[in-house]
């Protein structure tokens, strides 16, 4: 807290000045110049810890973040770097970003750094949860790339940066048929869903689902009208019984492992994994196209740590750091000057989409308390038919 | 034919467990202990393990304590309090989990190791009074007015008398509450502060990623073995009238 | 006098359980705010289905658990002697494994057998992670039958299947219906199991869970859980008026 950082520099100061005065005395009484160049290096000492002061941090940080979702060395880096004892760094991961959004809208979550998906960036942000990013003290927010900036859930920015980003697509298993169209994924007359009944997962998000639906129908990602709903809840209806679940990388990373499940919608970065595992796993983004999705940094409203959680986004936004962090765990970053460091990553089409891919592409879109109750409603209406 | 359908099962129970005993072992296709070593180098694995177990040794303490002496209490008693026990079990564990959580930000209640014991024993008292009471009977009145008749006094009797004829409900209670605190998801994801992670939170956090090290698979391993073996020794030794 | 040994349990669950769920049934009505929309909304047929779908899966599980656990219990009981304690602990170590890693080996398991992401599959799921709910109360009821009352009844001429009904049976009364207190109430709630194995399965937890959760309707997700366990406590009420009291 400011407080405390500004409580450490008085007592420093005072210190400084006390040390000062009995230095001024004892030089005094031992007597001569040396006394007075005792003065002059005391005098600098304190200069040095005034022009620090305006960066002091604070001596712990709590961060909450997906699993497997950096590269932990880069903790210690930080810890050298700042200061911060590495004891005192606290990284918690959670299973499911929901959890963390409830403690933050219940009011208390005791993290000073959140990393969240975008759908839950939103909700957060308008219900007051988040505190305003100073970017002042994020000077390396300069090196993203200009498509993640200003996205649909922040429009100003203010209150979040993008961490890491991705697609959903659809993951299938070497030997099963190739995923090129969502016609395949809604329409059972295609003759893909009868031929791998229950062997295909859709994922639990709603938005993902209905958006995806959406897409299928040639309707436009924002079109929440009652009409368009209407027929996205038919088709999700029809599709039901085909499916094995709406899961989660909970489920269908296992699924797909040991074959329970055949086709999944999924997130790119749990199928890369599931491929460096040696799984014969494929991933593809339909012509209709999917999802670009993006995982934030945030800060909670009731933070402590204000100055570490600020300079903790802007240690992982070096262009150095994000290539390591991004050549690590294998996601795509938005950081647009690390993206020479990383040139294997930017050619792997399940990492980094190839442009034309991306054109089909849409970003989250934006939600208003109104739409969420519709798929609210329509959801589970379709888990309950 | 009881014997067999008995057998059947255990067997039923521990198919999986040989399954996940099994995949402790193996690592992509060839079999290991590689699991086991890297067991004890991961901090937060280890570092998750003890949390687990710290809040289930107390919560079963405290909760099969204060169940058993409710339990006792309600025997014959007035019914009229006695549904208020019961209501725990009732509630689905999300909402239970999201009222404490509410409760605690109400009272700027600090969150980690002890919003989460808290929670834990009050799930807890319900299961242990509900196991307890089946045990305890209207036996144990006579029992218990018996003693008091040949002599010993209201505590004599309680602990000679009662606590003994009690004894395999609270062994029974004990069992479940360990369990329920151990294996506990829900309230615990919710009362949690940072740092204080317990094996569950950890296991599902990697699920989510498509992802549970098969460093945990050997953990579960070792402490059933080391259970089991307790058990068995325990079991051998003592030698127990009928 | 023996009463007031209640009293620390309930003092203790006034503060940690019926103080937050004050707040639970605050939010049902919208706190801040007050409306009673929530729980129009719950009076929708869609509701009562998923209700239904619980009701149906909870008494399926409790009734397979039970069929499973009494033998098991009577053998542990009353034929394993010192072994007792030992057959507990073996009955309740594979719940020491995670819930996940369990679950995952089912998954693995069935799936060769085709029945993934079915009813069945559900079923098994459940059943196997209330079994040891259902054995241990019936054990610790069971246990206090002593064989002389049971020796007592064949001297008497009774055949060993009406020593069973008759005996047995009715004595073992209290384990039945604390067995059936925690695993059929609980069941009713349960979410995670059909999630995992049943896929698109809708019940009543499962749909608590993403009121809360994935739509961050907490006031609706506080009407429904109210509702609900309004109507379960109604129907232990009930039990108890009828029958006297939970013969426990």
């Amino acid at each position: 807290m400011v407080d405390e950082s500004r409580r450490d520099f008085l007592k420093i100061a005072v210190a400084g000045i006390a040390g000062l005065a009995a230095g001024g005395v004892a030089g005094y009484i031992i007597g001569g110049s040396s006394s007075k160049n005792r003065i002059l290096e005391l005098e600098s000492e304190i200069e040095r810890l005034r022009a620090k002061g305006e960066k002091i941090l604070e001596k712990e940080l709590k961060v909450s973040n997906w699993s497997l979702y950096i590269n932990e060395y880069l903790l210690d880096v930080f810890s050298e770097q700042t200061g911060i004892p590495r004891g005192k760094i606290v990284y918690d991961t959670y299973d499911d970003p929901n959890t963390v959004l409830a403690k933050l809208e219940a009011g208390t979550s005791g993290y000073d750094v959140v990393i969240l998906p975008d759908y839950c960036v939103e909700i957060a942000r308008e219900k007051g949860l988040l505190m305003e990013l100073n970017r002042g003290l994020i000077p390396n927010a300069k090196f993203l790339d200009k498509k993640f900036q200003n996205l649909p859930y922040d429009p100003e920015g203010k209150y979040s940066i993008v961490y890491m980003w991705g697609s959903t697509g659809f993951a299938w298993l070497e030997g099963v048929e190739e995923v090129t169209t969502l016609a395949q994924i809604f329409d059972p007359d295609y003759g893909f869903l009868p031929k791998y009944r229950k062997k295909i997962t859709m994922l639990e998000e709603a938005q993902e689902v209905i958006c995806s639906c959406k897409a299928y129908l040639g309707k436009d990602i924002d079109d929440w009208s009652d009409e368009t709903l209407e027929e996205v809840k038919e088709v999700l209806i029809r599709q039901k019984p085909y499916l094995a679940a709406y899961a989660g990388a909970t489920v269908y990373s296992e699924g797909l492992r040991n074959g329970t499940i055949y086709v999944a919608q999924a997130y790119n970065g749990d199928i890369v994994r599931l491929r460096d595992e040696s799984v014969a796993v494929e991933f593809g983004i339909p012509e209709e196209g999917g999802t670009i999705w993006t995982d934030s940094f945030c800060i909670p409203k009731d933070a402590k740590n204000i100055y570490a959680a600020h300079e903790f986004i802007n240690f992982l936004l070096d262009p150095a750091v994000s290539a390591v962090n991004s050549q690590f765990i294998k996601y795509a970053n938005p950081v647009r000057a690390s993206w020479d460091f990383i040139p294997d990553l930017l050619e792997d089409p399940a990492v980094y989409p190839p442009e034309e891919v991306q054109e089909n592409m849409w970003l989250m879109p934006s939600l208003s308390d109104e739409e969420r109750e519709k798929i609210e409603k329509l959801m589970i209406e379709v888990k309950v038919h | 034919m009881m014997r067999f359908i008995v057998l059947l099962v255990f067997l039923f129970l521990y198919i999986p467990i040989a399954y996940v005993v099994a995949s402790s072992f193996i690592d992509g296709g060839e079999i290991t202990a590689k699991w086991y070593v890297k067991l004890f180098e991961d901090k937060v694995i280890v570092g998750a393990f003890y949390n687990s177990l710290s809040i289930a040794l107390l919560s079963t303490f405290f909760s099969v304590s204060l169940g058993t002496i409710a339990a006792y209490a309600f025997l014959r008693g007035s019914q009229r309090f006695e549904s208020l026990l019961y209501t725990p079990i009732v509630i689905p564990e999300i909402t239970e989990a999201l009222s404490l959580l509410l409760f605690y930000k109400m009272l700027s209640f600090p969150l980690g190791f002890y919003s989460v014991l808290l929670g834990h024993i009050a799930f807890n008292i319900a299961f242990v009074f509900v196991i307890v009471k089946a045990r305890l009977s209207t036996q144990l009145r006579t029992l218990e007015e018996a003693s008091l008749t040949l002599g010993a006094d209201e505590i004599q009797t309680f602990l000679r008398v009662t606590i003994p004829l009690a004894l395999p409900g609270i062994v029974a209670a004990s069992l479940i509450a360990f369990t329920l605190s151990w294996d506990n998801f829900v309230k615990t994801v919710f009362t949690t502060g940072p740092g204080f992670q317990t094996l569950p939170l950890l296991i599902w956090s990697q699920a989510a990623r498509g992802v549970v090290s098969p460093s945990l698979s050997a953990l579960t391993t070792l402490m059933l073995l080391i259970s089991f073996l307790l058990a068995y020794l325990y079991a051998k030794i003592s030698t127990r009238r009928e | 006098m023996r009463q007031f040994l209640a009293l620390p349990s309930l003092i203790y669950l006034t503060i940690l359980f019926y103080i937050p769920f004050l707040i639970v049934i605050l939010y049902s009505f919208g706190f801040p705010g007050f409306t009673l929309k929530y729980y129009s909304e719950i009076l929708d047929p869609i509701y009562i289905k998923v209700f239904i779908n619980s009701l149906t899966l909870a008494s399926i599980t409790t009734l397979l658990c039970f069929l499973l656990a009494y033998p098991v219990s009577y053998y542990i009981a009353l034929k394993a002697g010192k072994w007792k304690n030992f057959l507990l602990i073996l009955v309740i170590l594979p719940f020491w494994i995670s819930f996940l890693l369990r679950t995952y080996a089912i998954m693995a398991l069935l799936t060769p057998l085709g029945l993934m992401f079915t009813y069945t599959a559900i079923v098994i799921g459940m059943v196997y992670d209330y079994l040891p709910f259902m054995i241990l109360p019936l054990y610790a009821s069971l246990e206090r039958l002593s064989r002389s009352q049971i020796e007592a009844s064949y001297v008497l001429g009774a055949k060993p299947y009406q020593t069973f009904l008759k005996v047995t049976l009715p004595l073992s009364k209290p384990g039945i219906v604390a067995g059936i207190i925690l695993v059929f109430i609980p069941a009713l709630g349960e979410f995670v199991v059909p999630a995992m194995l049943g896929g698109t399965y809708a019940t009543i937890g499962t749909i608590t869970w993403d009121l809360f959760l994935r739509y961050h309707n907490w006031w609706k997700g506080s009407a429904l859980s109210v509702v609900y366990m309004a109507i379960v406590l109604v129907a232990i009420l009930l039990y108890i008026k009828r029958v006297g009291r939970i013969e426990l």
